[in-house]
């Protein structure tokens, strides 16, 4: 479980990247995080992984204050950035594994996940090339089973499906649906609005570092009339001027 | 041409690394690191220009300088070409804009025409600080009239230009039949290699002819005068300009800038046919698609702690880079090929290390000859550890990977450690290593004691953490994250520099300043040997807590 309570990021004196947000990430479910660009987005997820730190308030994952215990907190998420172009002088296996050193997954374990996993993702075959050599779509498939590797209750993933081919796209969803049944949390941002009707329980919209809504999307559509469609109530909830 | 001139004001632009909102604060620094390169190259300038002044008074009245001068320019030609072709691949088909390039509507002689002209100003730059003041320095001593001046400006400007059309014809065929080539990753290693050994090569030659009597050499530029004369013809361009240099003939100045241009046409022809097959296809690096073998799983999953891991990946990262080892691993580890090599063909040097042996085998006492042991191993380490780029780049190569140190459950003291460690294993190898193997030569060949193994492998460990933890430091204090390619992150020129300058500083106060000290005392050698080993490891604990402390605040604070 991801809880974000009142805070507040700002950059000098003028710019308030996030203005005290107050929403969770609850157990169980897929929670979408949606905002245009420039709302916010990214500062709260850097917030959340403990890149940057809150100007005030409190970050808890699984009830461990990221600012407070790092270490311990970030043992509990696992993180896919939306650049996957992250260590690539490596081979693939020599990235998963130094994945698995970095959150002490044992051998055993290690070798069971990346077995079943690159034969889930097709890339088998690719494990022993460097990451230099991999397509887009194939980066992000590596990046995730990198972040994946030690299990971790929380995932926290950034426009994960970008690049992905359709095969890799459907099983990543699957994957985050096993997991959220599994009782435990996703978050995911994205600006693809069909994948977020179809695969979150709960959306945050974030506009201008401000929290707009949270809750489900049926409870969204009601504040709406019927014949709106999820991409013009999002365009009305985040649009210039239009508050509410 | 007014496309041409766009896209070359553009690459300059990207390749100067100048594509963001620099503040006033970076272009003053950035400033006043170009001007500080400048001032250091001013004695080099001079000397050169001596070195024209010398060569005219010793081989001017040889065919009237015309010999000379034409061996010269030939020499200068020959080295354009050979540095050309590494320089027209790069730009031509290595740079990271090729891509954007090849789908806008440029024809292959606009992109060709453009990297020429870019790769061209960067060739200026062995005419501007080679020909140019050996030229000035010649003419000076010959009190020559106006027209070799002319030539010489000439020569500054034209010469580069036909070497380098013959440089991108071979780059372009190259890339264009060998399909080989068209992995970026090798052509640049085996480009890195090729460079390398030629640097190697060059101070052979430079020690050979260094030893060469003066008689002996005038006697070959006599004998190759003719030969010169046919050889030149392989640059058409070199025959005119010395007309106008020795000649005076003003004539040739029309004929120059025709064979030049002529040379231009040529290039823009053959581009127009080789250039766009051959760009298409590249490749960042090869990939085996091969499934790895149970066996071979298993080997690769096998748990290690966390900073020997981390430590793998950055040497990992660095071996593979190749604008990494060039900067990082070339010199450190390759730096006996370009010292000690050429050791074994100049008498000089010869009886430079034996007169250093003699010292080592006769010194007064123990404490003494520790003492110089260490004065050994301080020049030895300084110098290698400021050749090393890998702890002042530790941060920067991480760019916008950087935000992965911070999200990963690894303390920041833990990832210092690990890339300092990193630095260290290089530094060792390059340094210590060499070492030992030299004082195990000269204690089985020369009979020195066989302990002296024991303070060369301390005071190297030591001084080794120090000069590493202050250059990690260094890095610290201004990172480059945001580049686009990894040769934009080598700022370790500077500091190296600096540091080499610092350590030969401390050097000379050690042989001639603390020596005559060390000579007079009486005390024990094994507590001699203790109080430098204290000395060194307190100033290593002290530093090390700085680097610790002042890297995690750093750190945390960067974004």
């Amino acid at each position: 479980m991801i809880e974000i309570n009142h805070v507040t990021k700002r950059y000098g004196k003028e710019k308030t990247a996030v203005a005290d947000a107050v929403w969770n990430v609850p157990d169980g479910k897929i929670t979408g995080f949606i905002g245009p660009n420039g709302a916010g987005k990214t500062t709260t997820l850097k917030m959340i992984t403990g890149v940057l730190k809150p100007d005030s308030g409190a970050i808890l994952i699984n009830n461990i204050d990221i600012v407070k215990s790092p270490l311990k907190a970030k043992e509990q998420f696992g993180y896919v950035s939306d650049t996957p172009d992250n260590f690539l002088r490596l081979k693939g296996i020599e990235y998963l594994n130094f994945m698995a050193d970095i959150y002490n997954v044992p051998s055993d374990k290690r070798n069971e996940f990346i077995d079943a996993y690159s034969k889930r993702f097709g890339i088998e075959q690719s494990l022993g090339d460097k990451i230099l050599s991999y397509s887009h779509g194939m980066r992000q498939k590596i990046m995730i089973m990198g972040a994946l590797i030690h299990s971790p209750s929380v995932w926290i993933l950034d426009e994960p499906m970008t690049g992905l081919d359709p095969q890799a796209s459907y099983e990543l969803k699957q994957m985050m649906k096993e997991h959220a049944a599994s009782g435990k949390s996703v978050l995911f941002s994205t600006h693809v609005l069909e994948v977020a009707e179809k695969l979150c329980d709960n959306v945050v919209i974030i506009r201008k570092g401000e929290i707009k809504f949270m809750g489900t999307l049926d409870e969204l559509k009601l504040q709406y009339p019927k014949d709106m469609g999820l991409e013009m109530i999002f365009l009305e909830l985040t649009g210039d001027g239009k508050d509410n | 041409m007014e496309k041409t001139i766009k896209l070359v004001s553009v690459l300059l632009k990207c390749g100067l690394g100048s594509g963001g909102a620099d503040d006033k604060k970076k272009i003053n620094g950035r400033t006043l690191a170009n001007l500080l390169l400048l001032l250091c190259l001013l004695p080099v300038l001079y000397y050169l220009f001596r070195g024209g002044v010398f060569i005219q008074r010793v081989f001017g009245g040889i065919d009237g300088g015309g010999s000379i001068l034409g061996f010269l320019l030939f020499v200068v030609s020959i080295v354009i070409s050979g540095t050309g072709i590494a320089a027209c691949i790069n730009s031509f088909y290595l740079s990271s804009n090729l891509n954007s390039l090849l789908v806008m509507p440029f024809t292959a002689g606009q992109i060709t025409g453009a990297k020429f002209i870019v790769a061209a100003l960067y060739e200026y730059g062995i005419s501007l600080t080679v020909l140019f003041p050996v030229l000035a320095g010649f003419g000076y001593a010959a009190k020559a009239p106006a027209g070799y001046w002319v030539g010489m400006v000439l020569a500054v400007l034209l010469v580069p230009l036909v070497p380098l059309v013959y440089s991108a014809l071979v780059a372009m065929i190259v890339m264009r039949f060998l399909g080989r080539a068209k992995n970026k990753e090798r052509t640049t290693a085996l480009g890195a290699i090729g460079l390398f050994l030629l640097t190697g090569f060059y101070n052979v030659i430079r020690n050979v002819t260094g030893g060469m009597k003066l008689t002996d050499i005038e006697a070959v530029v006599e004998h190759l005068a003719e030969t010169l004369k046919r050889l030149n013809m392989i640059f058409p361009d070199i025959p005119f300009l010395l007309r106008v240099m020795i000649k005076q003939d003003m004539l040739s100045i029309l004929w120059l800038c025709i064979v030049v241009a002529a040379a231009m046409l040529v290039f823009r022809l053959i581009a127009g046919c080789l250039y766009l097959s051959g760009a298409v296809g590249l490749q960042e690096t090869s990939a085996s698609h091969k499934k790895m073998s149970e066996r071979q799983l298993r080997k690769e999953n096998q748990h290690v702690g966390i900073v020997r891991s981390y430590t793998r990946k950055e040497l990992r990262t660095v071996l593979r880079t190749p604008a990494y080892y060039m900067s990082c691993l070339f010199l450190t580890l390759g730096w006996p090929l370009i010292l000690v090599l050429p050791f074994f063909f100049s008498e000089a040097e010869k009886s430079e290390a034996l007169s250093i042996e003699k010292l080592l085998l006769g010194s007064e006492s123990t404490a003494y000859y520790i003492f110089l042991l260490f004065c050994i191993v301080f020049a030895v380490t300084s110098f290698v550890a400021s050749l090393n780029g890998i702890a002042v780049t530790s941060i920067s190569r991480e760019g916008k990977s950087f935000l992965a140190m911070k999200q990963i459950p690894v303390s920041l003291k833990k990832q210092l450690k690990a890339k300092r460690n990193a630095a260290l294993v290089v530094c060792w190898i390059g340094s210590g290593g060499y070492m030992l193997i030299g004082i195990v030569l000269l204690i089985i060949l020369k009979g020195l004691p066989w302990w002296s193994v024991i303070p060369i492998l301390i005071f190297n460990l030591l001084l080794l953490y120090i000069i590493v933890d202050l250059e990690m430091i260094y890095g610290l204090l201004n990172p480059n994250l945001s580049w686009e390619g990894e040769e934009q992150v080598a700022h370790s020129g500077r500091i190296g520099f600096v540091l080499f300058l610092i350590g030969i500083v401390l050097e000379c106060i050690l042989v001639f300043g603390i020596s005559g000290r060390v000579k007079a005392l009486t005390c024990r050698p094994w507590i001699f040997m203790s109080a430098v080993c204290g000395i060194l490891l307190a100033v290593a604990v002290l530093i090390d807590q700085v680097f610790y402390l002042y890297g995690e605040r750093r750190l945390q604070k960067l974004e």
